[in-house]
């Protein structure tokens, strides 16, 4: 591995650093990583990576680039909106440094391809935003025996470690053996997610990326670093190992990758075969506009949301006040609810069934999906 | 009711109890925390046995899959 002129130019600042140097930019150059997703905490994650020096980096993301993402996925430009997150993610490194290598995977990874995308990288850094894809990442990573350098955002705080049984310290699962039920825990786009909140939980896991390729410093292995935006304060938790832990542990019960999906509790929706407790936005247009049906709508979120978007002649209820509220609807009558995408909704249902309602249904895909399939001059949030 | 220390805060609970126990009475789910006890990291599978005294200090982090 040699470094040429323009190299040496590039990374003098690395170079003339004790702990780095031409051995350390040596090493950097060596070092493959793969990055599964191309979001909020893979954005600087790969842009910082590949200044660095790194040589190869990989992109797995199946998606496109929307609007929403721009508020802090600084890998993609206005222009790319609509284009693959992973092309666009390639174009982006090479205008930063195109000696770096960059493989992309267009693809979701799964059970059936995780162990063959990652064995041929020396690092996997977790930049995804579900539950399933964190845990298959995890166990990928724990089977081929590679470092995890795990990130998570929420709202305005974030989370980050290195996992690496291999090394002697915790997973992933030692953390968290088993994911919340299908959604207890809100994800960004449910949320909100505040910017820049992306930008310092992936530089943090871009040092621990270099400091392992270099070998120097301290890792965050066995430890949990917490950063609360609000309040501008790091703080740090203790790790162990399970020695209980289910891929990792003494007795691992977990040898092969599984399936992801089923073990965070999703299960996939047969096709054309509705939810007998959902009813489509269509229904919902139909409901406004016959009144005589006697079916009435009720917006569920927020009222920050609400004012955000709303659709006419909808009154608010909001599911955070529901259980004190309810009172004011009535249980023999027909409701509709809806939210932002039709998760809370389906709260709210379960909700009002307990409390006696017997006729209510939730719009599927919430104001989400009116403003894509009914009225375009709905804001989508 | 003895109050324990969990993230800064004084939280009242009947003793004794044990971790798990006190997760749950916060409507919190025992399998999607970390805890540091008194400045020690406990590992899920221990959260059953380990008890909470009068005056512990709990740090309590939930999980989130944001990315």
């Amino acid at each position: 591995m040699e470094l040429n002129n323009e190299e040496i130019r590039r990374y003098s600042r690395h170079l003339i650093l004790p702990e780095v140097g031409l051995a350390g930019q040596k090493k950097i150059k060596g070092t493959s990583v793969l990055c599964i997703g191309a979001g909020g905490l893979g954005s600087p994650i790969a842009m910082y990576l590949a200044a660095a020096g790194i040589g190869k980096i990989g992109i797995v993301d199946f998606d496109t680039v929307d609007y929403s993402n721009l508020q802090r996925q600084i890998l993609h430009t206005d222009a790319d909106v609509g284009r693959s997150k992973a092309e666009s993610a390639k174009e982006t490194i090479h205008g930063i440094n195109p000696h770096c290598e960059v493989v992309i995977h267009n693809t979701r990874i799964s059970s059936e391809n995780a162990l063959d995308l990652i064995r041929p990288y020396d690092i996997v850094v977790d930049g995804t935003d579900n539950f399933p894809t964190r845990y298959l990442t995890n166990d990928a990573c724990v089977l081929l025996k590679k470092p995890n350098v795990y990130g998570s955002i929420f709202r305005f705080e974030g989370q980050a470690s290195v996992f690496a049984p291999h090394l002697g310290g915790p997973c992933y699962r030692c953390l968290y053996p088993e994911p919340p039920p299908p959604g207890m825990v809100p994800s960004c786009a449910e949320g909100g997610v505040l910017g820049v909140l992306p930008g310092i939980i992936g530089c943090i896991q871009a040092t621990e990326i270099l400091k392992l390729a270099i070998g120097k410093g301290t890792p965050l292995i066995g430890r949990l670093l917490l950063f609360n935006a609000l309040d501008l304060k790091f703080r740090e938790l203790k790790l162990r190992k399970d020695p209980a832990c289910p891929i990792c542990g003494e007795q691992p019960t977990i040898k092969e990758l599984i399936d992801y999906e089923t073990f965070c509790g999703i299960v996939p929706e047969p096709e054309n075969v509705g939810n007998p407790d959902e009813v489509t936005v269509q229904d919902m247009k139909k409901a406004l506009d016959n009144p005589s049906l006697g079916i009435k709508v009720v917006d569920v979120r927020e009222p920050d949301e609400y004012e955000i978007a709303k659709v006419a002649g909808v009154p608010l209820l909001p599911l955070s006040e529901l259980q004190s509220r309810f009172t004011e609807l009535d249980p023999n009558t027909q409701y509709y609810l809806h939210c932002k995408a039709g998760v809370r909704s389906m709260k709210a249902l379960a909700f009002l069934r307990q409390q006696g309602f017997k006729y209510v249904k939730s719009v599927k895909g919430g104001i989400t999906a009116w403003s894509d399939e009914i009225d375009r001059n709905v804001p989508r949030y | 009711m003895d109050p324990v220390i969990a993230n800064g805060k004084p939280v009242a609970v009947e003793l004794p109890c044990s971790l798990e126990k006190f997760l749950i009475a916060q409507n919190l789910l025992p399998r999607s925390v970390v805890v540091e006890h008194n400045g020690e990291a406990v590992a899920p599978s221990e959260f059953s046995q380990r008890q909470v005294r009068a005056g512990d200090r709990l740090e309590i982090v939930k999980i989130v899959a944001g990315g």
